[in-house]
């Protein structure tokens, strides 16, 4: 079974590789994009959040981002990252870090922001 | 569903600092019954300015997540990840102090005792959550 210091380790090389473009090397990609990493024909942008812990000494598994439109659907409406965090009631950093994909939300605010933009939680996240 | 995703999370700015100055007058007695007022006193002292600093300490995110009155599900999230840290600095602190003690032939039995406590701690909240769900 593999741990998550096995998948982050894999998902690191797979960026590392696809990043280097070696040629006929798509398996580091596809191993990126398998454990939560590089997806094909991204670039290292795309992966999970800078995480500070060694992985070995890591007290939990390394975030992994996850792709929304909650900057587009919160443009549309002209509303600052202030008022979108006030009607849910969390912090505009939290607003901004969910925005920069920094941060996956919990399901209730994920439920709360769907609701408040009036689509399904499917629509908003994903890849 | 909306406003309530940071309830029970979010507490009062006085909470901090309220329990700095408690804790400062729990040492006072404690220092006083033990024949050391002043010591006592310094103490309180620098506990009220800790919950002071923190009481008048402005509004950015971080003071506001320490304090209380900013916290949501991600900085529950960051205050969870801090204290596994703060817990990981802690056991390895006590593990090399343990074998440092043991090595120069002293006895390292409180350290080890504190470490029994923490393992124990650790796999009775570990049974515990996971019965819980």
């Amino acid at each position: 079974m593999e741990t998550m210091a096995v998948r982050h380790r894999l998902a690191r090389r797979g960026a590392r590789r696809g990043r280097l473009g070696r040629a006929g090397d798509q398996a580091g990609q596809l191993d990126a994009h398998r454990y939560g990493g590089l997806a094909p024909g991204g670039d290292r942008r795309d992966l999970a959040p800078f995480y500070p812990f060694p992985r070995l000494l890591s007290p939990l598994p390394a975030p992994k981002a996850m792709k929304n439109r909650v900057r587009t659907l919160r443009m549309q409406q002209s509303l600052a990252q202030g008022q979108l965090a006030e009607a849910m009631g969390v912090s505009r950093q939290t607003i901004n870090s969910i925005e920069n994909e920094r941060y996956t939300p919990s399901l209730p605010l994920a439920l709360a922001l769907a609701r408040f933009f009036g689509v399904t939680v499917e629509e908003m996240f994903g890849d | 569903v909306i406003k309530d995703c940071s309830r029970g999370i979010t507490r009062s700015k006085w909470f901090l600092p309220s329990f700095s100055l408690v804790l400062g007058l729990v040492v006072l007695v404690v220092s006083w019954l033990g024949g050391h007022p002043g010591e006592g006193a310094v103490s309180l002292a620098v506990l009220a300015a800790f919950g002071l600093f923190f009481l008048f300490a402005g509004r950015s995110e971080t003071i506001r997540g320490l304090r209380g009155d900013g916290r949501d599900e991600r900085f529950a999230q960051i205050d969870l990840q801090a204290t596994a840290a703060a817990g990981l600095a802690v056991i390895v602190a006590l593990i090399v102090a343990w074998l440092v003690a043991t090595a120069r032939g002293q006895s390292g039995s409180p350290y080890g005792w504190l470490l029994a406590t923490g393992g124990l701690a650790y796999a009775l909240a570990v049974a515990y959550f996971r019965w819980r769900g």
